[in-house]
Parts: structure tokens; sequence; C-alpha cells
């Protein structure tokens, strides 16, 4: 340990009191109403479109609740030091999971009809016949597009991710959870003693977590990839059963992992005072991620561009349909250019910036347009796929789109703040938590002939 | 492994690094004179392909790419580590970089150099390079700039121009270093090379500023160029070449090999010239796990690559990918596996990743790997593309050989020389993770 004093128990007390202030669970749960009407709504007036926005909020918050977690897998796997104070929030994100779990299952199982590969899809047109187009190819999608296969990979790939991310999860709160109760006694949330099971040494846990979270980062790391890559060819590529491009998968996972950094920083910064982390969430962290923030905006931007490219310049009828739909026609392509304005030219110019990282307001904002831009590009993926109107349906999409969409991060909010209020919100235990010691400088004389230490941030 | 800081004084740190610039181990002339060898071969093998044409080599009408290019990408590839390390590393704020990072640059610089011969070699008519560039002309002929091969030649000497720039700006201090430690006309040599550097705040003050600009320069050009050179390939409507993960995939493959070339490197420079103190198992094991990351990333992509080419059900992408794993060129696809995606693996053992002789070891392999991986690309979608009655079995000829063995050696020439010449290891960078010379402390001796 260096010399920098950190007080372990100024994260533990508050949560004897700590609840999660009255507007923010009123606002989550107002927003999950406006989302279950919504979607009540849109299975009146088109289920087809509100499947389409359900598939599409649970991509979105898939990728953000998945992409917490590796947001702590990263900083685990590189003993990043700046990213641990905000590592314990991108964690709780696990806590969603259940419920991320649960709607995909009512997707698969009641909204498949979507797919128009499926035999009793509900598209206009029917159901396109998978056989292949040219002699001598195999005719692979018949197997792998059958609806039974289809739903069985994606509940148990995307189940066995989540399992794999809670325990790692676990294996993280584990002794700072013992560390806490041993501070708290019976003031201790009773749901805590299911983690800490026997453990009882925080040293000896700490250590063990350390090593025990080192080895599921690698597993999570690798799963993350293909399951999130599967996921992507098969819930949102295969609307459009005859497109295929080898970088769709790679591409939605690094934007899942981008709106859950932008998503922790707003949770930082809104929840700074309420969760007591102003000492350790200074303007530098926020700086650090927005750089991060902005490396991954220009990320999106190439691996976008490097799809829209070869496609374009190579000019093949199966690639070329997927882009002409949303770049050309008038009812998308609007849409298409608020997509690159959202999520490219506006983040990138902005985040140019030094300053505004470390400015509350206008940093919130612009990693609210991420998130915003993110669930506009699911849109644009999803919806030209299956909504084949040549005007674009403003009342569906603010009536069902949004509002599901708003639900979504309704009940996000509410499961992510619940869990926030009754744990520690930075890892007490974690020795990283605390600056390295290179950079603890020693000042030779400290004006009293004394040698003495400072933490330099 | 926990970080090591440095053991020695500011003026040991001079002294050190700079030795080598005063002598010449035997061990050093030796591998001078053999990549001299290396290079007379390569020239010998010029010499006969311009003598004799393009027939020397063993491009035929279907694989019109052979060697040449797989070796252009190849270096290419080799010079990305320097400016990742350099750059990008130096942005995350990475401690690590410290110790390797100037042999990386230099790496870059030379490996830059050595794939910029291969598309004059290739040329066939080579004295008709000044083609490539769009100068202005009385017959108002331009270069095609619609193709990806003219975007290349943007790219790549974008890079080259950027790296060497951010390479010389990183020495200078160093440079005034050496010129304070010499005498006579190398004193003013080294004195006008490093613009008469003082050390003053000013001067400091603007070298850092610069030094941090040309860094958030460099960093997407590490993107970019791979991202190019891929294009040669990826824009192409060839079966197995049109690939939009292309652009990543070949900078993570790039990044690959020059971390594990810079292992190659450094590590029998440090045990020759007594570095120990300064590259140590802390920074090859870093370069270990940036392979390792790297690695994942490539086999990802290459598992995605065929099963995009299942599910696509194009007849032309399903039989070009069978034929990698079990055509005429199913050893070359092995060997890339094998090299890229298993050797790696045994480096997620901290043992292994700690052990001189097996990092060593593995670095070779994937370089092997990695140009085989490009052998792998070139060869296989041409020599068996659309046409039945095109297709065609190629190996390279003597000549081809003959070039290869000749870039190795121009490069190590052009490396070897630089260490001779400049500071391999940043002497400022160095000072600044030693600890500070207070009273009982080794700097203070």
């Amino acid at each position: 340990m260096s010399g920098h004093h950190f007080d372990m128990n100024a994260y533990i007390e508050p949560i004897r009191t700590r609840t999660v202030p009255g507007s923010v669970r009123g606002a989550a749960l107002a927003a999950v109403g406006v989302g279950v009407l919504g979607f009540g709504y849109g299975m009146v007036a088109s289920p087809v479109w509100a499947w389409g926005a359900l598939l599409v909020a649970i991509v979105w918050t898939l990728g953000m609740a998945q992409g917490g977690v590796m947001f702590s897998v990263v900083s685990t796997l590189t003993w990043a030091r700046w990213s641990r104070p905000l590592k314990r929030i991108g964690e709780v994100y696990a806590f969603t999971f259940p419920l991320v779990w649960l709607a995909l299952l009512v997707f698969l199982v009641a909204g498949n009809s979507i797919y128009p590969w499926h035999e009793g899809t509900v598209i206009e047109g029917g159901a396109v016949p998978l056989a292949p187009h040219a002699d001598g190819a195999w005719a692979t999608k018949e197997t792998w597009l059958s609806l039974p296969f289809f739903i069985t990979r994606q509940l148990l790939g995307i189940g066995f991710m989540m399992g794999l991310s809670f325990l790692y999860v676990r294996s993280s709160l584990r002794p700072d959870l013992i560390a806490a109760k041993q501070r708290l006694g019976n003031d201790a949330p009773a749901w805590w003693s299911s983690f800490i099971g026997g453990a009882a040494s925080v040293d000896a846990e700490a250590d063990r977590s350390m090593k025990t979270q080192a080895t599921l980062g690698v597993l999570l790391a690798v799963t993350y990839a293909m399951v999130m890559s599967f996921m992507a060819f098969d819930l949102v590529m295969s609307l459009s059963p005859w497109f295929y491009t080898n970088m769709f998968g790679g591409w939605i996972f690094a934007s899942s992992f981008w709106i859950a950094c932008a998503s922790i920083g707003i949770i930082a910064l809104l929840g700074r005072d309420w969760l007591g982390l102003r000492a350790l969430v200074k303007p530098n962290v926020m700086h650090d991620l927005g750089k991060i923030c902005l490396a991954f905006c220009m990320f999106w931007a190439y691996t976008t561009f490097a799809q829209v490219l070869p496609i374009w310049y190579a000019n093949m009828p199966e690639e070329t349909d997927f882009l002409l739909v949303r770049m050309t026609l008038p009812q998308w392509s609007w849409l298409a250019r608020t997509v690159a304005v959202m999520c490219f030219l506006t983040p990138f110019t902005v985040l140019l910036s030094r300053g505004i990282k470390k400015m509350k307001w206008p940093f919130v904002a612009l990693l609210s347009l991420i998130l915003t831009g993110i669930f506009l590009e699911r849109t644009l993926l999803v919806m030209p796929s299956i909504w084949w109107e040549d005007t674009f349906p403003w009342h569906l999409f603010l009536g069902v789109s949004v509002p599901v969409w708003l639900g979504a991060i309704g009940a996000f909010t509410f499961v992510v703040t619940t869990i926030l209020a009754k744990v520690p919100v930075v890892p007490i235990t974690d020795e990283k938590l605390q600056p390295h010691p290179w950079d603890v400088h020693v000042h030779a004389l400290d004006g009293h002939g004394h040698a003495s230490e400072g933490a330099h941030h | 492994m926990e970080a090591v800081r440095p053991n020695v004084g500011y003026g040991t740190a001079n002294r050190d690094i700079i030795s080598v610039l005063h002598r010449a181990p035997v061990a050093y002339l030796v591998a001078i004179a053999c990549a001299l060898v290396l290079m007379s071969f390569g020239g010998y093998a010029w010499y006969q392909q311009l003598t004799w044409g393009m027939g020397k080599a063993g491009t035929n009408n279907a694989t019109f790419w052979g060697t040449y290019i797989v070796t252009f990408v190849f270096w290419i590839g080799i010079g990305h580590a320097g400016t990742l390390i350099s750059a990008i590393l130096f942005l995350v704020r990475s401690r690590w970089r410290t110790g390797v990072y100037r042999a990386s640059e230099a790496m870059t610089v030379f490996a830059v150099m050595t794939a910029g011969l291969f598309p004059v070699l290739h040329l066939g008519r080579a004295w008709q390079v000044y083609y490539f560039f769009p100068y202005p002309n009385q017959r108002e002929l331009w270069v095609n700039f619609k193709s990806p091969l003219m975007w290349d030649v943007f790219a790549i000497s974008t890079y080259f121009t950027v790296s060497v720039v951010f390479f010389y700006i990183g020495m200078l201090p160093d440079m005034a270093v050496v010129r304070d430690h010499s005498r006579g006309l190398l004193r003013k040599f080294y004195d006008v090379l490093c613009f008469g550097w003082r050390g003053t705040d000013r001067q400091w003050r603007h070298f850092m500023a610069a030094y941090g600009f040309f860094a958030a320069l460099a960093a997407p050009l590490v993107l970019s160029v791979h991202s190019v050179v891929s294009w040669d390939f990826a824009m192409a409507n060839t079966a197995g070449w049109h690939s939009t993960i292309f652009p990543p995939y070949f900078v993570a493959g790039a990044i690959f090999s020059g971390c594990a070339m810079v292992i190659t490197l450094l590590m029998p420079m440090t045990m020759l010239f007594g570095w120990k103190e300064y590259v140590n198992t802390w920074h090859f094991e870093n370069l270990a796990k940036m392979c390792l990351l790297t690695s994942g990333i490539l086999t990802y992509a290459y598992g995605m690559e065929h099963f995009i080419a299942w599910y696509s059900q194009n007849p032309h992408e399903q039989e070009i990918f069978m034929w990698r794993i079990f055509g005429d060129y199913d050893w070359a696809f092995l060997l890339m596996v094998f090299c890229n995606c298993v050797a790696p693996l045994v480096w997620y053992f901290p043992k292994a990743r700690t052990h001189w002789p097996t990092l060593f070891i593995v670095s070779l392999i994937i370089n092997v790997g990695m140009w085989m991986e490009r052998f792998n690309i070139v060869v296989s979608s041409t020599a068996h593309s659309f046409d039945p009655a095109m297709w065609r079995y190629y190996w390279p000829s003597g000549t081809e050989w003959g070039v290869l063995a000749g870039s190795v050696g121009w490069f190590c020439f052009w490396f070897l020389l630089f260490a001779r010449v400049m500071p391999s290891i940043a002497i400022s960078e160095v000072k600044e993770m030693v600890a500070p010379p207070v009273k009982g402390s080794l700097g203070a001796k």
C-alpha cells in the first residue's frame, strides 16, 4: 500500500441509510409504465413494429448491461487504476440480467414471427425461401436458421454469458461485502449473506478475488466476443437473411461497450453526491472516461466505414441492398444521417475538447446523446428489414419505439440504483483503487526537514 | 509481474545506454556481416529479375501477386508496433513502454522503408516508379485515384512521414546527451542533429507539446495504414478477399507481428549490450500480453471469416474457405493457425511469458505465422479463383526467395546501424522512472 490514506469506512457507513431518491425511483417506475403502455399500443397498432421495438430495446440494454461488466473486466485485466472508482457501477449492471433474459425469452417465443426466414412470418411478402440461389452452394441457412436451434442457442448462449458475468461480479463483490459486513453487523442487507457464504477473512478473500477475477475475466472476454457476435448475427443481421458482413458481430459488441462507458459516466456524474464518489471520481477520471468514449466513437466510425466502403465499392447485390434501403430511401435516409451526426460527428467534435470532459452537465448531455445515437442506430438496423411501407411511421416510432426504449431505461435504472444504494460503490478492498506507488511523489524536504509523501493525481 | 524500476542513477543511465555507441561487440559485427550477406543475395536476385524480366519470379497468370506482396504486407505489419508502443501507449500512460519504445520506433521506420521496396521490386521496369505519383504532365495522365493501390501510396507515405518526425522529435533530448558525451567532430554532428538542444524550460515545454501532438496524430495512422493495405484485397470481388472484417483484422495482425518482432529484436540486443536494467522481463511480459490479445482477435477474425463464408451460401466463398483448409495450400493454413492461434496460447501461463527462451522462440514462431497468414490470403485466393481453367499452383522462385532474404538483410542492416549511432533506449524517459538522486540513494553516488 502506498502512503495514500484511504478511508474504507467512508464507503461503508452510508450503506446503513442510503436509499434511492424518491424522484429517481418514481421516474424509473413511470418510464417502465410508459414502456408497457407503448408496447401495448404497438401490439394494437402494428405488432410487427412493436416486436421490432422490443428487439431494439433488448439489443441496446443487453449490450449496455454486459458492456458494464466488461468495463470491470477490462479494468481488471489491464491493471488500470484510473477506472477503479467506476468499476463497481459497471458490475452492478449484472443485476439487470434476469430482466433482460426474460424479455429475450418473451421476444424469442412470442415475437419470432418478425423474422422473414420463419415460415410463420408476419412480414409483408411472406417467408423468404432460404434455399441457395446458386448451384453448388451448400444449403446452410435452412439448418442455421431453424427456429428451435435459433431460440435454443440464443437463450443458452446469452444465459451462459450472463451466468459467467454474475460469477465474476460475485467474486469482485465478496471481499468488499465481507469488509462492510464486519463494520455494519446486522445493518448489512440480508441478501449479502448469499454472496459472502462462509468466507471470513477480508485479506484472504481479497487475494482470492483478484485471482478469480483475472481467470473469469479472460473467459468472459472470449465469451463476450463470441456470444455478442452471434447475438448480432442472429437477432439483427438475420432479419435480412441474404445480407452478410463478417464485421457485424464485432461492430455491435464494440458499440455495446461504448454505451456502457457512456452510461457509467452518466451515473457517476449524476450520482456523485448521492453515492459519495466526489473524493474518488475527480475531473481527471471523467477526463479519462471521455477519452475512452472518444476512442470508441472513432472506432465506431472506423468499423462502420470499414463495412460501408467495401460493400459500396464491390457493389454486389446481396450486400448493397442492405445499405441502399437505409441510405437512399427517403423514409430511412434521414435516420442514417441522424445516426452519423449523433454517433460520430457531434461526439467526435465535442470530445476533442479537454474542458468538456470535466464539466458535469455538458458531459452528461453528450454521453446521453451517444446513448440515444446508438438506440437510433439499432433502430436503423432492425426496422427497415421488417417495415416495408414507403413512409416513416412517426406515430409508431414516437408511440412505440421511444416509449419501449424509455421503459428499458427505467427498468435498468430502477435495478441499478436499488443495488448501488446497498453495496460499497467502489471496490474498497482492491489495492488498485489506490494510486500507483510511482505516482506518490517523495519530497526530500517538506519544509520541516522531514521526508514526506504526497499522492499525486 | 509488477513494474520494475531501473535501479541506477542518472549518470549511470547515460553511460550504460550510450556505451554501445563507442564500442562494438564482436557479435554485433557478425550480425552486421550477416545482414550484408543477405542483402547481397537480394541484390543479386533483383539484378537477375531486372536483366531477364518478371519471368524470373514464380508468379503466373492466376497468382499474379506472389511473395512480393506477401512480404510487402508483412513488413508494413511489422511497422505497426513501433507507433502503437510509442504513441498509443504514451497516450494511455502505460509505463512499460519506456524501455522498449525507441527501438520499436526504429523498427517501424526501417520496416516501412523495407516494405516500400516491394512495389518497386514488383514493377519489373523499376525505373518507372514515378508513375505511382500524381505529377503534372503534358499528356494529362493521372493515377487512378479509385484504386486501393493508389490509396496505399498516400497512406504509407503519410505514415512514414509522421513516424519519422515523431521518432526524430522523441530523440532530441537524448541526442543532446550523446553530444555531451562526445568530442570533436562527433560532438558537432550530434549538436546539429539535436538542433542545439539545451534542455531549457522553454525547450521542454515545446518538446512536450509537440510530442503529445504527434502522438495524437500518429495514433489514428496506426489504424489507417493497415486498413488501407487490407482494402487492396477487400475492395476486390475475389472470393476470400472481399471481407468487411479485413481492416481491424489486418491492424490486429500487424500489432501482433510487430510486438513479436520487438521481442525478437530486443531480447538479443539487451543481452548483447547489457541493458537488462532498462529492458527486462516486465517489458517482454507486457509485449507477450499484447500478442495474446491480438492473437485472440486474429483467431476471432479467422473464425468469423469461415463462419460467414459458410453462412453466406455464396458458392465461391464456401469453396475458397474450404480449399484453404483442405486444398493444395492446406499446409500454409495449418501453419498459420498453429503459429498465430495455438503457439501464443502458451503465454497464458505466467511462467512461459516470463521465461526468456520461451518468449524468444514463440516470438519467432509468430513472425513465421504472420508471413504465412499473408501467403494464405494472397496466394490461395488467386490460385483458386472463379474459373477452374485458371487454377494454378504457385510456388516462389529462387529469385523471390532471394529478394525475401534480401529484405530481411536490408531491415536488419539499418536497425543494427541505428543501434550504433543513436541511443536505442529513451534516456530522458528512463530518468523519469528511476528514483530521484537524493542523499543516500544510488543517484547520489
